[in-house]
């Protein structure tokens, strides 16, 4: 369960959860049940994440109604992917723990495995 | 003769060094010293290239005014002590004495600035996307490929995919988590990206692009050690042929040895004689960094005891 500190991760958290469109008023009831938290406060925070790409909105009377851009999923597999190709790069992740290795593995390293489990026994 | 003698130096370093460093048995036993020794071999290259340039621009240095002090041989301090008077080699000497640091700073500054830059967006997506497990100190990202990875920085995170928890055991895990808080703790994206700065100012010097290629197989290492020390060696032996996809045995003799499999070949046999590789590389190391002194000085102290045994300083 995420700490209280980032509401914004919270409040993507519901969103991603409930997959379907909300207004505030929807989140701040939800959220309302577990702290003590303000209107305005709300609707800032879902107002920063709509300027900075997250959720999109549409004004349906005089409410705004959010909906998330993309699901966590793909968020993550873009992640992934930055991670495991950026390895030559900037080096701003570091090489992840391992290549996928080449479809065959050497001979060398299978004895060497071999010798090592008859070891073990 | 110094001049040249540093100017010999610094190019037999850049172009023969890979030569003396590259897959040494010494360096796979004690990575973390073969890290430090190829960087003081860079370092060393890039120092002497500056100084040896600073020398040829400016002359008449005190260094070179020593060597004046126990003239009487005239022939002997022309071997020693010969000044390039030419403008035009001074002017290259400046050149090469301010085009060193200048460009490996730039280049330094330039990859720090986008590092960052991609090191924040990706915390930034992170933040929101990936779930905290406090009890793990990572942070689970929900993807089906198996993958760990860390994002080094001001507030570094080891990030673990849904799908890799899947596959590993708890023991394995911890020693990814581990490997990767190593990676963290030593700052290795520190040093990647300054061995990466010098590769990418200068690409054309050998020592410089086989440190870039070198270092982080080093590293990978070092962290494998330490992980290794914690939770045992079979425990990441494991781990990798898990994560790296665990291949069908080869039909033919592949001979090549990929960057994991050489991890996993250290891990599975145990190392011997790792205190003889860690003495010769500290004194490797040592070595390299004094080496454009003693390129410097060895003219000038030769000179001068050439000069106390057959020119005797006179009598004023």
């Amino acid at each position: 369960m995420r700490g209280f500190g980032d509401l914004e991760a919270v409040v993507m958290d519901r969103l991603w959860a409930w997959q379907h469109p909300v207004t505030v008023r929807e989140v701040l009831d939800s959220l309302r049940g577990e702290r003590e938290i303000a209107y305005t406060t709300v609707m800032s925070v879902m107002d920063n994440l709509h300027r900075k790409g997250w959720l999109r909105r549409v004004l349906v009377g005089r409410a705004y109604v959010y909906e998330t851009v993309a699901s966590r999923e793909e968020y993550s597999a873009g992640l992934m992917r930055e991670a495991l190709d950026d390895s030559q790069d900037a080096g701003q992740t570091l090489v992840h723990f391992v290549e996928q290795m080449s479809s065959e593995e050497s001979d060398v390293l299978r004895r060497a495995l071999r010798r090592s489990a008859r070891r073990r026994r | 003769m110094g001049i040249a003698g540093l100017l010999i130096y610094g190019l037999a370093l850049a172009v023969a060094g890979p030569w003396l460093l590259l897959g040494r048995q010494a360096t796979r036993r004690a990575p973390r010293l073969g890290v430090v020794a190829w960087l003081m071999a860079a370092f060393s290259t890039a120092a002497a290239a500056t100084a040896g340039g600073l020398m040829l621009a400016f002359p008449d240095l005190p260094s070179h005014d020593l060597a004046h002090l126990f003239v009487d041989c005239a022939d002997t301090m022309q071997a020693a002590g010969a000044h390039p008077d030419d403008a035009a080699l001074r002017l290259f000497g400046l050149a090469l004495a301010v085009a060193v640091p200048a460009r490996s700073f730039w280049s330094a500054l330039r990859g720090h600035l986008a590092a960052r830059r991609e090191r924040r967006s990706h915390a930034e997506t992170l933040r929101l996307v990936g779930r905290p497990a406090p009890d793990l100190g990572a942070v689970v990202l929900e993807a089906d490929t198996p993958a760990v990875y860390c994002l080094p920085g001001r507030a570094p995170k080891v990030v673990v995919t849904r799908a890799a928890l899947g596959v590993l055991s708890s023991q394995e895990l911890s020693a990814v988590l581990a490997h990767e808080r190593a990676h963290i703790r030593g700052r290795h994206h520190l040093v990647l990206a300054s061995v990466r700065a010098l590769a990418g100012a200068f690409p054309f010097v050998p020592l410089f692009r086989h440190a870039a290629a070198e270092i982080p197989r080093l590293l990978e290492m070092c962290a494998d050690d330490s992980a290794a020390g914690r939770y045992g060696r079979r425990s990441v032996i494991t781990a990798i042929r898990t994560l790296a996809g665990a291949p069908a045995p080869a039909q033919t003799l592949a001979a090549a040895v990929t960057a994991t499999e050489e991890r996993l070949l250290r891990l599975v046999r145990p190392t011997a004689r790792q205190a003889l590789a860690r003495i010769i590389l500290a004194a490797g190391a040592s070595l390299l960094l004094a080496g454009p002194l003693v390129a410097v000085a060895a003219p000038y102290i030769a000179g001068t005891l050439h000069h106390w045994i057959f020119c005797p300083l006179p009598s004023s």
